[in-house]
């Protein structure tokens, strides 16, 4: 019983480390291969400074008065 | 009413010292979930169930847990057919237990006694429908996305199942059958529910040992694995940093449970069950567009699986059936299979460091048995001890996971394995 025993040990030890294997060479390949295959840029992997702002008016005239005020400073000089 | 023979049902006169043993057992575990905070969802549930299983039913009446349909089953005796007559009218009942030996019982018995309750909530733990319930709810709860960041790691969670197959051995080389010693290897997966599925396949006779034994060590993940950790790592192992990890989209966690089960089913179909259940429970997470079902997944579904496992597996524990000298074996064994689960992870990762240039906190591979999240927090508190600065719980999460995929495998090869007997 035991000989049969170290058989089953060995074999479900032997599977269990392929199975996880598999799993892990696929999980290593699997950017590159999404990447070859569906170049498309993932929604969550967009930097948030890539993603389009919404902008206000409000945001438009402060960046107008910003820049003039800017400009007239640089103009004055020290 | 005769106040003589209402005493003679009162438990005072009919309970054994034995029952009152397992009451104490009960208390042991609520006090230890109250005042230790060791895995309280399990350990209150099993606890109350153990006193109410302990209580002696009183004869004539279906209380206990293996009170079906009139008769008494116990464990393993879970093969009844319905005897019916020329007129297609159920007349009798036979129960064949595990040694084959058949009791008939009169269907007019059957009809005037039905199970009692707790025997239809534990019918979902012997026919193994819950365990599998719950893997859908840890699926839907788990984030696999340091694993997927780190794959390398996955190999730690398969390292820590040597535990299973060597207490696989002992059990053999004690005189356990080889379906019992499986049931009894998977211990040291450290994962109850697996370990409550395999033993209703393999051996339904030690289920309630089993289960027992398994979410104990569970609940004892902070006191078993610490001083093993220490002890075959140096202190400047416990101190090597992991470096972050990667950010992983979202087209790999979609990706990530559908390739996974069919690795899995491919090479161990019989580890479907509970691997579908998983994998199906994290697709219906990561799709992002069954967030309902998710979400129901992984709070009130598992809640409520997990209320009726504990207390059926703790009222399954009569003393009659449970205080045997198998039942100290089983628990004996199932200490050992956790102890060598948790040196088998680690060592296998310092044995990993030797190849690898970019080297990992062996403590890691503690967390590679699967008593998600506890060893994975163990892992943390040890590494926490030596360098407060150095943060492993989420790397530690990626071994752990792993383990739970590992030791569905590992259940799935000992079922098809040893049901063809060995």
């Amino acid at each position: 019983m035991l000989e049969h025993g170290f058989g089953a040990a060995l074999g479900g030890m032997s599977v269990v480390f392929a199975a996880l294997l598999l799993i892990t060479l696929f999980i290593a390949m699997l950017p590159r291969v999404l990447h070859a295959v569906w170049p498309l840029p993932d929604e969550d992997d967009q930097p948030p400074s890539s993603k389009a702002k919404p902008t206000s008016t409000e945001d438009e005239l402060v960046a107008a008065i910003a820049f003039a005020l800017h400009t007239e400073l640089q103009r004055k000089g020290p | 009413m005769d106040p003589l023979e209402f005493l003679k049902t009162t438990a005072f006169l009919t309970i054994h010292w034995t029952n009152l043993v397992m009451i104490v057992v009960g208390l042991v575990f609520i006090t230890l979930a109250i005042v230790k905070h060791y895995e309280p969802l399990l350990l209150v549930p099993i606890g109350f169930g153990v006193i109410v299983g302990n209580i002696p039913a009183v004869p004539g009446m279906a209380l206990s847990v293996y009170d079906i349909g009139g008769v008494e089953v116990r464990q393993g005796e879970v093969q009844t057919e319905i005897v019916k007559d020329a007129d297609n009218e159920p007349v009798m009942t036979t129960v064949v237990d595990a040694d084959g030996k058949t009791t008939e019982v009169p269907q007019e018995r059957v009809k005037a006694q039905m199970g009692s309750v707790l025997s239809y909530i534990y019918f979902g733990v012997q026919y193994g429908i819950f365990p599998p319930l719950i893997f859908l709810g840890i699926g839907a709860m788990t984030d696999f996305s340091t694993m997927l960041s780190n794959p390398k790691l996955v190999l730690l969670g398969a390292a820590a199942q040597v535990g299973v197959f060597l207490t696989l051995l002992g059990a053999l080389f004690l005189g356990f059958t080889p379906e019992e010693s499986g049931a009894i290897g998977i211990i040291g997966g450290a994962d109850g529910p697996t370990a409550i599925f395999l033993s209703t396949k393999l051996a339904p006779n030690l289920l309630g040992a089993i289960a027992i034994a398994a979410y104990s060590y569970m609940a004892l993940v902070p006191v078993i694995q610490p001083p093993i950790m220490k002890l075959l790592t140096t202190r400047e192992e416990r101190l090597i940093r992991m470096p972050p990890p990667r950010k992983v989209s979202r087209r790999e966690r979609i990706i990530f449970p559908v390739a996974a089960f069919l690795i899995c089913a491919m090479i161990a179909p019989a580890s479907i069950v509970l691997l579908g259940m998983l994998f199906f429970g994290n697709l219906l997470k990561e799709s992002c567009v069954t967030d309902r079902l998710a979400q129901t997944a992984r709070t009130a579904l598992i809640d409520v699986v997990t209320i009726v496992l504990g207390f059926a597996v703790g009222a399954s524990t009569q003393a009659q059936t449970f205080l045997t000298p198998q039942s100290l074996g089983i628990f004996a064994l199932g200490a050992a299979s956790f102890a060598i689960a948790t040196a088998g992870g680690v060592l296998f990762a310092k044995l990993m460091n030797v190849f690898l240039k970019q080297k990992i906190n062996p403590l890691l591979g503690a967390a590679g048995v699967s008593a998600v999240p506890d060893s994975a927090r163990v892992v943390q508190m040890v590494g926490h001890q030596e360098d407060p600065h150095n943060h492993l719980l989420m790397h530690a999460m990626a071994p752990n996971v792993a383990g739970v995929i590992g030791s569905a495998v590992a259940a799935g090869v000992l079922w098809s394995v040893l049901t063809k007997s060995m």
